[in-house]
């Protein structure tokens, strides 16, 4: 078990000196080598902890820890790191190294790394002209690339990452976890990461830790753990900090809505409708978009799909007979990709068009189309038999005249 | 590690050192008194008699230029280990407690009426390294971070510097602690000159040696960590070898501010953070800004030698300052 194991926890607990409460009470579990663990939770829960803990980095801790069948404060750091990298929150911005200094730093002693082996790390990410690059110029994304290529021209087993992408746009995100997924399945490395964002988390790693209150709630295959009611009860039961929207008395002849929207698009329309009386829908939305986190706060009856998931042909037709079942359907704009292509499409398919009162949002500067023109070519459809609207303002007018 | 000095960074270099000797030549030719061309290349020729007069200033010249260079050389270079070492570009030399240090144990002996200036310098060697002694004890013992390390410098700084004026006060000499207070590159015996270099020489290879380390320390704690090195043994040693450089020339030529912050940061924005050029770098840069400063603070005035701190700062300051705006436009908008 110890060889197949990276580490093996058994008890452990760790406590700031100090302090009174635990940080992390009784983890108890076993990280195998050569995957990929993505460990999740709201802030506070210890994660930072946990990752410190495994990095040789806290070792006052109670029970034990195994790392590669041994414990883990018992080795030295040098030895430690023999065989670890670790990317740390925060990027080195500021550091007037170019690439390729920065990179030799890697080992601990720079006669261990050549020339050759930077100069293929960078044009295998695709950043070779980085090279004489000062850090301090990059940007975040080009930044975060070389400190992973600094983590792997370490040769390491296991890299450690605390939250690598929290500062990234999508685009880099995606870059980032492409890059060190193909590496580490590659070359047989252990990964084990802070994540704070759940669909990557779904979509990079093969289990998922779910860590709250310092305890492990669950540790499982990364859609067991990524699902509805684990999640819900950790991140939803607690003030969560969304804004809520007071159920008013309906008054209007429009008794039904349905919100089809996506990040963050639909919340304060949705609050709108909900005030006003309504009884709201939403769909369909992956499972920890802001947009599912809001209508779980305000009760708003959800079309859901797993994280990052693209959208079923079950779900697909839950939302058409949401749409079939309502009086009015709201579009708002949002960014579309193949995955979600199929909410745009629910609405043409439903036959509302032309029979329903339609909002459409319009005029928005964000680009949100991403599958190659075919979600404009839906919008386009459905505008033609919808009333436009662009600002929070038109939204409030709307319904305030329904 | 010569791949990593970039072929720009040659050229620099090569200018600074043609600056430098040229500064030097300047130093030479120039001063209060003025000497016929004549004597001056029978002194290079080493035809002029030992009783000459000129002979006798010509050698002062040149122990004061080798004075200045390596005064200015050795505290930049320490200045930029100090900042490096404690992530802090505000560090200089003086940070640690240095400084009040070596004044106060330099006043206890002037007070003490102690005249020779070797026994003066080593009382102030004794207090440079008493102070920091303390600053870096506490912070070892009590395992500091960088900011509780400072804050423990300065305010031992502080303590040592209200004892200098208690002493000052009390002692009826305090002309002459004022005046080692402005600092001096008039250093009197030979023997003081060759030992300093040498160890400032030693201190320094060593550290070029080993600049990779500095480098790894300007890291992200938890990475430095990852990769195995230990950041606490390494700040510490190295801080104390800038410190031994620092105390070495503090006990030589009192209170010499300014070239210790400025010229790293000048030397950072010329050739980068990578500690294999800079280091060698801010040698080069800081001796050459202190044999221009000597040779201003022994001509500006046709009698008066203007002690030599205030030609730091006085042409430091502005140069500094000149040199940030044309760096960070963006960041001076910010701010405004």
């Amino acid at each position: 078990m110890d060889n197949s194991c990276v580490f093996s926890a058994k008890n452990l607990s760790y406590r700031f000196n100090g302090a009174e409460k635990d940080i992390l009470c009784d983890l108890s579990f076993d990280i195998a080598a050569k995957s990929i663990v993505s460990i999740v939770g709201p802030n506070g829960a210890g994660k930072s902890t946990l990752l410190n803990v495994l990095l040789g980095y806290y070792n006052q801790y109670g029970g034990s820890v195994k790392y590669f069948g041994r414990e883990l404060n018992k080795i030295s750091p040098v030895e430690l790191s023999a065989k670890r990298a670790y990317i740390p929150q925060e990027s080195e911005t500021g550091l007037k190294f170019s690439a390729r200094e920065y990179l030799k730093l890697s080992k601990i002693n720079p006669s261990f790394i050549n020339e050759r082996q930077i100069n293929e790390i960078l044009s295998r990410f695709n950043v070779s002209y980085l090279i004489d690059k000062s850090i301090a110029e990059m940007s975040g994304g080009e930044a975060r690339l070389v400190q992973l290529a600094f983590a792997l021209l370490r040769e390491p087993e296991i890299v450690l990452l605390d939250e690598p992408v929290s500062y990234l746009d999508y685009k880099n995100q995606k870059i980032f976890f492409d890059i060190l997924k193909s590496e580490c399945s590659l070359k047989k490395i252990s990964v084990i990461s802070i994540l704070h964002d759940l669909n990557l988390a779904a979509y990079y790693s093969d289990k998922v830790m779910l860590i709250s209150g310092g305890r492990i709630l669950k540790y499982d295959a990364t859609l067991e753990v990524l699902n509805y009611n684990t999640l819900g009860s950790i991140f939803f039961n607690s003030p969560s900090g969304l804004k809520t929207a007071k159920k008013g008395e309906c008054q209007t002849k429009i008794k039904k809505a349905h919100v089809i929207c996506g990040g963050g698009s639909g919340s304060a329309i949705i609050s709108s409708l909900v005030e006003k009386g309504l009884e709201v829908s939403a769909g369909v939305l992956n499972i920890g978009d802001s947009d599912w986190s809001f209508c779980r706060e305000n009760g708003v009856k959800i079309i859901e799909e797993e994280p990052y998931k693209t959208i079923s042909r079950e779900t697909y037709i839950q939302n058409i007979e949401c749409i079939n079942s309502s009086d009015l359907i709201v579009v708002c704009e949002f960014p579309i990709g193949t995955g979600n292509l199929l909410n745009l499409k629910s609405v043409i398919d439903s036959g509302a068009l032309g029979q329903k009162l339609v909002w459409c949002a319009t005029g928005g500067k964000n680009e949100f189309d991403f599958t190659g023109g075919h979600a404009q070519e839906y919008m386009n459809k459905i505008i033609i038999h919808a009333q436009k609207f662009i600002s929070p303002d038109d939204i409030e007018k709307m319904t305030a005249n329904l | 590690m010569k791949s990593t000095i970039r072929i720009s960074n040659y050229f620099i270099f090569v200018f600074f050192i043609v600056l430098c000797l040229f500064g030097a030549c300047l130093s030479f030719t120039f001063g209060q008194a003025s000497i016929p061309y004549n004597e001056i290349v029978d002194f290079l020729t080493l035809k002029s008699g030992a009783d000459s007069s000129y002979a006798m200033i010509l050698k002062m010249r040149i122990s004061r230029i080798a004075v200045a260079f390596i005064t200015g050389a050795g505290l930049s270079f320490s200045g930029v280990i100090y900042q490096s070492a404690l992530k802090n570009y505000l560090a200089d030399p003086f940070m640690l407690g240095i400084s009040a240090g070596a004044a106060l144990f330099s006043a206890i002996a002037i007070a003490l009426k102690f005249s020779s200036s070797l026994v003066i310098s080593l009382f102030a060697f004794s207090g440079a390294v008493v102070s920091v002694g303390i600053v870096i004890f506490i912070s070892w013992i009590k395992n500091f971070a960088n900011y509780n390390l400072i804050l423990t410098g300065i305010a031992v700084n502080s303590f040592f510097s209200s004892f200098l004026t208690v002493v000052m006060y009390l002692s009826r000499d305090m002309q002459n602690i004022f005046f080692w207070l402005m600092g001096s590159l008039d250093v009197k015996y030979g023997a003081q000159i060759v030992y300093t270099y040498l160890i400032v020489f030693f201190c320094c290879i060593y550290a070029v040696k080993n600049s990779y380390i500095l480098d790894i320390l300007k890291l992200n704690e938890k990475t430095i960590f990852s990769i195995g090195v230990d950041y606490e043994f390494h700040r510490i040693r190295f801080l104390l070898l800038a410190s031994i450089v620092c105390a070495v020339l503090v006990s030589q030529t009192g209170i010499i501010g300014f070239v210790g912050l400025i010229v790293p940061h000048a030397a950072r924005i010329l050739i980068g953070d990578s500690h294999a050029a800079l280091l060698p770098f801010s040698f080069l840069l800081g001796g050459s800004m202190m044999i221009y400063c000597d040779l201003l603070s022994r001509t500006m005035a046709d009698s008066l030698n203007f002690p030599i701190g205030i030609i730091t700062s006085l042409v430091g300051a502005p140069f500094f300052i000149m040199l940030l705006m044309r760096k960070t436009p963006e960041a001076a908008h910010k701010n405004g």
